[in-house]
């Protein structure tokens, strides 16, 4: 029987500064079963990481809004949840790891004491046995040693393997992953992307995995989001959107994914930029690249339309 | 065919010292590293961080200097060229970093920042200036509008063309291309890539790139070399490496593609 841990509706965000507002993301929508993973797909600007930090509201409060939505976790709505609420929620029951994680390790304490120390902030018992276990857990089979070293002392690998120890070690229920591997060499990455899988396996942990690598989705995820623009454009199992993607920008993508793959002479490519948040209008974000564009793709921002249990925004799919 | 770098034996080492009883230790960041770059070739150097390529790029730049070997530029050894002397290559021999914010000076403009590389070297009279601003941008897709324009006005791919656009300004024979692709956005990835495979062939250009990303060096580079610990310890043509790997680290490395 499966079990919904997190179901967001309607998600949308918006940053403030001196000059007045502009909505960074426009409407986000994620539901997750217990122990599944899925992946937000996104260029820079999309929207795919303030929208997840969002949910458990790690974004700037005196900066970044939450204009409406909904985030229910486990019964119940993280962005109602006061401070203190939240916090006992944060790295106990959701995890996050950040892009450039590399600055989460402090270099002036042992590895040891740095795992206590999240035992010790959430109140559990800091015992070393379930240290040595959570290293090991990690793939790090020299624990004794290793909980006596400093993170300089190890490998970029180790310390990405110390980061994922860190968020796992409460047992957390949801782990929220922003480009785990981007700050990693590319022979670790299969490695280290191997091991949150047979953690979210062994654990029953639910992953949200934000890329913009097409191979890390493929590699990772069950099911897969496309942002642009702010929005969510597709959403689907991972097979369903690679062999037969329905939105226009999917497909796109796909295209230029396997043009460099199959190495053509010249690159397949979208001609154009996506759009920087202060460019978002009341229009399809993808408009002015799209080559099946049509005026009716000016009027408004395209609605989600459920096509054969997948979703996604694009006027030509309203029409059938 | 023309050779335009050559390096013999180039070794790069720091002394480490890490506490007042320890011994001092020597870390060889390049060891003995020797390869040939031919006219309007392409030559990829791979392996992960700390393995030396940016030192390789770094050493031929004359940005740090050699601990041993030599570096041969269009055929004339520049190792111990005085910094002055050095300046007449660097008008040949140019760097393309990855994009990122801090790269290209914010409160410049389009038109400055492309006007400054021909003005150091003095590539045109200054009454061409901005007719060489106007070829340049073009050269590059850029419209020649986007001049007045500053760094924060443009997206990622438009500061990675102006990026390249300061580069080829002094018309250089030989650029190194520090993983020029690895920070911009995939819909627009292909769309550099083309520029400089157009570039190379119009401006019969060699390239020493480097690059994590393997799909990117096969399509860019006619010969990989591969490295670990400071040392090269493969190379090849392209496909002969990729399809035929010798090196237990080389096949590591291509199992780790996605």
């Amino acid at each position: 029987m499966e079990e919904k841990l997190l179901d967001v509706r309607d998600l949308k965000v918006s940053f403030y500064n001196e000059k007045g507002s502009v909505q960074v993301v426009r409407g986000f929508d994620i539901s997750l079963q217990k122990g599944e993973i899925v992946g937000i797909l996104g260029e820079s600007g999309s929207g795919k990481t303030v929208s997840s930090s969002s949910i458990i509201r790690l974004v700037d409060e005196s900066l970044a809004k939450v204009d409406s939505g909904q985030a229910v976790f486990r019964g119940r709505d993280l962005l109602k949840l006061s401070e203190k609420e939240l916090k006992s929620i944060r790295g106990r029951e959701i995890s996050y790891i950040f892009q450039n994680s590399s600055a989460a390790l402090s270099p002036y304490k042992k590895i040891g004491k740095q795992l206590e120390e999240v035992l010790k902030t959430h109140g559990l018992p800091q015992s070393k046995e379930h240290i040595l276990k959570t290293l090991e857990e990690v793939g790090l089979e020299d624990g004794e040693r290793i909980y006596d070293m400093y993170p300089f002392q190890l490998s970029g690998g180790q310390n990405q393997r110390i980061m994922i120890a860190q968020c796992i070690i409460c047992s957390p229920n949801l782990l929220i992953a922003d480009e785990p591997t981007s700050s990693i060499d590319a022979s670790l990455q299969k490695t280290i992307l191997d091991l949150l899988r047979d953690i979210a396996t062994r654990n029953r942990m639910s992953v949200i995995i934000i890329t913009h690598d097409f191979g890390v989705a493929r590699y990772l995820c069950d099911r897969l989001m496309v942002m642009y623009g702010g929005l969510v454009l597709e959403e689907g199992t991972i097979d369903d959107i690679l062999s037969s993607p329905l939105h226009p920008y999917t497909k796109e993508l796909i295209r230029c994914a396997q043009s460099l793959a199959r190495d053509d002479n010249t690159m397949y490519t979208i001609e154009g930029s996506p759009p920087t948040p202060d460019q978002f209008r009341e229009e399809c974000p993808f408009y002015s690249r799209c080559k099946l564009r049509e005026d009716a793709c000016l009027d408004g921002i395209p609605e989600r339309i459920h096509v054969d249990g997948r979703k996604v925004r694009c006027i030509k799919y309203e029409k059938r | 065919m023309k050779v335009i770098l050559a390096t013999e034996n180039l070794s790069k080492n720091y002394i480490v010292k890490s506490g007042v009883f320890t011994k001092r230790q020597v870390i060889q960041a390049a060891r003995d590293v020797s390869f040939k770059l031919m006219e309007n070739q392409s030559l990829g150097l791979i392996g992960e961080s700390g393995s030396g390529k940016s030192t390789v790029a770094n050493l031929i730049l004359r940005l740090i200097q050699p601990s041993g070997g030599r570096v041969e530029l269009f055929g004339e050894d520049v190792t111990s060229l005085k910094e002055e002397d050095m300046r007449r290559y660097r008008k040949n021999l140019q760097i393309i970093f990855q994009y990122t914010n801090d790269v290209l000076d914010p409160q410049m403009t389009v038109e400055e920042l492309l006007k400054e590389p021909l003005k150091i070297h003095r590539i045109v009279k200054d009454s061409q200036m901005d007719k060489e601003v106007k070829r340049l941008l073009e050269q590059v897709g850029l419209s020649p509008s986007e001049r007045w324009k500053l760094p924060g006005q443009l997206s990622g791919g438009q500061n990675q063309r102006i990026i390249i656009a300061r580069a080829i300004a002094t018309r250089p024979k030989l650029i190194v291309c520090d993983e020029p692709v690895s920070a911009l956005d995939v819909s627009v990835q292909g769309q550099i890539l083309n520029l400089l495979m157009r570039l190379k062939e119009e401006l019969n250009l060699s390239y020493l790139f480097i690059s994590h990303d393997l799909k990117v060096i096969r399509h860019m580079c006619d010969r990989i070399a591969v490295m670990k610990n400071g040392e090269i310890v493969e190379m090849g043509d392209t496909e002969e490496v990729l399809n035929n790997p010798r090196h237990e680290y080389t096949k590591k490395l291509i199992e780790a593609i996605l």
